[in-house]
This record gives C-alpha cells, sequence and structure tokens, in this order.
C-alpha cells in the first residue's frame, strides 16, 4: 500500500520554537550559574538615564533613622541612640534590618563615620543558622591592621577567623571622617565601594539570601545616616 | 429568493463542454522546504536539548541530594585552645544542617558528609576556623589537632 505523503507543513515553526524555547532554558541555566543578573543592569541602565527609580528598581529599603521599629538586634548589647536623623551605634551589636531585601541587592549608608574604637561594618545575607545568624560583613576595620575586610559568620553567628578578602587603603585615608559605603552582592560575588571607588572584592558561595544590617563591636562609636537598600 | 425556471439552468452536455475547454488551473506546488536548512534545525535542537540536560545535571550533582548521591564519609578530629586544652567545639558545614559537637575531650567526629572537596569549620568562642576537607565515600578523613585562636587572625 502506498503510503500517504507527509506534508512539511507547520514543521518549521514547530523547530523554530522549540529552537527559541532550548535557547531561554540554557540562558536562564547559565546566568544561574554565574553572578550575573539582569534585574541588576536593567537598574544601572535605569539609574544612568536619571530616571526616578520605580517598579523594579524602586528602594525596598529606604531608612532615616526616625525611630528603630524596623530593627532588630541579634547580637551583644550596643548602645543605640537616634539624633537628627542619625543613628549611633556602639560596643558589640549586630543591628538587622527586618525587612528582606533581594538576593542580590545594593546596600548604601550615605555617611558612616567612626567616632572611635576598633571599626563598624555593612552586614548583608544574614539568616538565621543554629541560635543565632549567619552571614556576611563590609568593614572599616581600623582594629583588624588598619583594613578594609569581607568576613563571613556562620553557625550561632560565629565570625571565621580569616576574612574572606581584606584589603590596605591608602595611607591618607581617614578612618575617622564621614565616608558613604556602599556593599553591592550579586550572586557569589561582593563588592564594596568607599566614596563611590571600588576598594575591595570576595567571592563566596555559602549564603545565598537574607537580611542586611550594621554592625559595630568592641568599643566601637559610630554613626549611620541613610541606609538603603536598591535591587 | 426568485424562482427559477429550469430551462434557465444549462443542460449535463454543456457543463461538460465547459470543463473540458477550461480546465480548472493546477494547483501549486507545496512549498520545497531546503533539506540541509531542517537537518541543521534538527541538529540545533538535539545539541540544545544536550546542554540542558547537562546543565540540569550538573546543578542536581551540586545540590544537597545530588551531592549524596556521590556517597559520604566522614570527618574526625581534635579542637584545642592555645594552651593545648581540648575544647568542646562545634563542628559543621557552613550553610547545611550537618553539625556535630566536639567532647569535653575535644574530639569530634562529623559524619554522613557527601563526598568530594567541603569547607568544614570548627568553631569556639564565636571564631570560626575554615578546613578544606577531601571526602572519600564509606571513609573517614582525621584532619588532626585543630588549634583554636580566640581573636581573629589578622590579615
Amino acid at each position: 500500500m502506498k503510503q500517504p505523503h507527509r506534508r512539511p507543513a507547520g514543521q518549521g515553526s514547530v523547530e523554530f520554537i522549540l529552537i527559541i524555547g532550548l535557547i531561554s532554558i540554557v540562558a536562564v541555566l547559565l546566568l544561574s550559574q554565574t553572578s550575573f543578573s539582569v534585574s541588576n543592569l536593567f537598574c544601572q541602565i535605569v539609574e544612568s538615564f536619571n530616571m526616578q527609580s520605580k517598579g523594579l528598581c524602586a528602594a525596598v529599603v529606604k531608612e532615616e533613622f526616625a525611630s528603630l521599629e524596623n530593627w532588630t538586634n541579634v547580637w551583644g548589647s550596643p548602645s543605640l541612640n537616634l539624633s537628627n536623623g542619625k543613628l549611633c551605634m556602639g560596643k558589640d551589636g549586630r543591628l538587622l534590618n527586618k525587612t528582606k531585601p533581594p538576593d542580590d541587592c545594593h546596600i548604601t549608608v550615605d555617611k558612616a563615620q567612626l567616632n572611635s574604637g576598633s571599626g563598624y561594618g555593612i552586614m548583608f545575607r544574614m539568616t538565621q543558622s543554629g541560635n543565632n545568624y549567619a552571614g556576611y560583613t563590609f568593614q572599616v576595620d581600623p582594629g583588624l591592621n588598619k583594613r578594609f575586610v569581607f568576613r563571613r559568620y556562620d553557625r550561632n553567628g560565629s565570625e571565621l577567623s580569616t576574612p574572606l578578602s581584606s584589603v590596605a587603603p591608602p595611607n591618607n585615608f581617614n578612618w575617622n571622617a564621614p565616608h558613604k559605603v556602599e556593599v553591592v552582592a550579586v550572586g557569589t560575588k561582593f563588592q564594596a565601594y568607599m566614596d563611590g571607588v571600588l576598594v575591595l572584592t570576595a567571592s563566596d558561595s555559602t549564603y545565598s539570601s537574607g537580611q542586611a544590617g550594621l554592625r559595630t563591636w568592641d568599643s566601637t562609636e559610630a554613626c549611620f545616616d541613610n541606609f538603603t537598600i536598591t535591587p | 429568493m426568485t424562482k427559477k425556471n429550469i430551462s434557465e439552468f444549462p443542460s449535463l452536455a454543456e457543463v461538460q463542454e465547459k470543463v473540458e475547454n477550461n480546465p480548472l488551473p493546477e494547483a501549486p506546488e507545496p512549498k520545497k522546504v531546503n533539506k540541509t536548512t531542517r537537518w541543521l534545525a534538527r541538529w540545533l535542537i538535539a545539541a540544545l536539548a544536550l546542554i540542558v540536560l547537562s546543565l540540569t545535571a550538573f546543578r542536581y550533582l551540586r545540590s544537597p541530594s545530588g551531592q549524596l548521591l556521590l556517597g559520604s564519609g566522614s570527618v574526625t578530629g581534635l579542637a584545642v585552645n592555645t594552651n593545648q586544652q581540648p575544647v568542646a567545639a562545634e563542628v559543621f558545614i557552613p550553610g547545611s544542617d550537618y553539625f556535630a559537637q566536639a567532647g569535653a575531650d575535644g574530639l569530634f567526629e562529623l559524619g554522613n558528609i557527601p563526598a568530594g572537596v567541603q569547607s568544614v569549620v570548627v568553631a569556639f568562642d564565636g571564631i570560626g576556623h575554615e578546613i578544606q576537607v577531601e571526602i572519600e565515600a564509606g571513609k573517614t578523613v582525621n584532619i588532626g589537632t585543630i588549634k583554636l585562636e580566640t581573636t581573629q587572625v589578622p590579615p
């Protein structure tokens, strides 16, 4: 019996859709293995056009320190004082903002000033682990050989003795002047900026999400003005 | 609806003659699909499907459940302080539920860890020490004596 002739009509479209679908899946799988963030790139473009950040790129946290109702301390007993829209924090404390930001985010403290003591830090990706929080911090740390460091905390809040990375700032760096401090966490890559200049990077894949906050320790007295988290 | 008289319709012979003199135009040839292009598309689909499968398998093998497919092993050791006194340190793999507590004699064993290179943290008094350990399935790795500083190590 003669086989009916198979018409190729429509086959091209199916193949085309399959190719597009598979390319999309490969792209998503590859991007998830790297530290590339599409939303971050989009927000950078929006910012470069001086467009007002709305929707996807709007700040998820914009803290002007009128009160501490959005914060919780998870370590030690720090002194916490609010004055003129600034938070002054002292002694041993890890203060976390209650809002959980996106996994990839940009944390900015407009003015951070070390009045005295060992240093201060910006914490990020802090998650409950054991009886405390695990995650990361970028520290302005004159108490640790006068360096900027990225550190990691693990179960029960124990601090890894060796920093993830560290760098010594220029000799003329004024540790006690107010500085704009920024931390950018994208995938497993972290960047720290002081006054708009990239000063340190680190890479670690242990913690991928969590809360952000501020840290002081020992005899530190430091003040923070405006704490913002954007995607 | 207007009615037509039957005599107004053409006869069968007239219709037949009309059809014979004006044959229907031939149906257009079906569009030919270039065979090479079709094979290229199929090879591309096969290659992309293979990449998707490989990436999915890679992701699964990196997940905790996937890692257990490779088998598991154990880590043992002794935790002491700077005075060489044994301490009841905590031993764990950060970011996971693998956790053990050393005894008063400082000896610890962290078992059922997925095979492969694992980051083991031994922590005491709020300071952790990270050690990279190659875990072999079904075996126990002794990482020896871990001396725990209680202050941060300067970079």
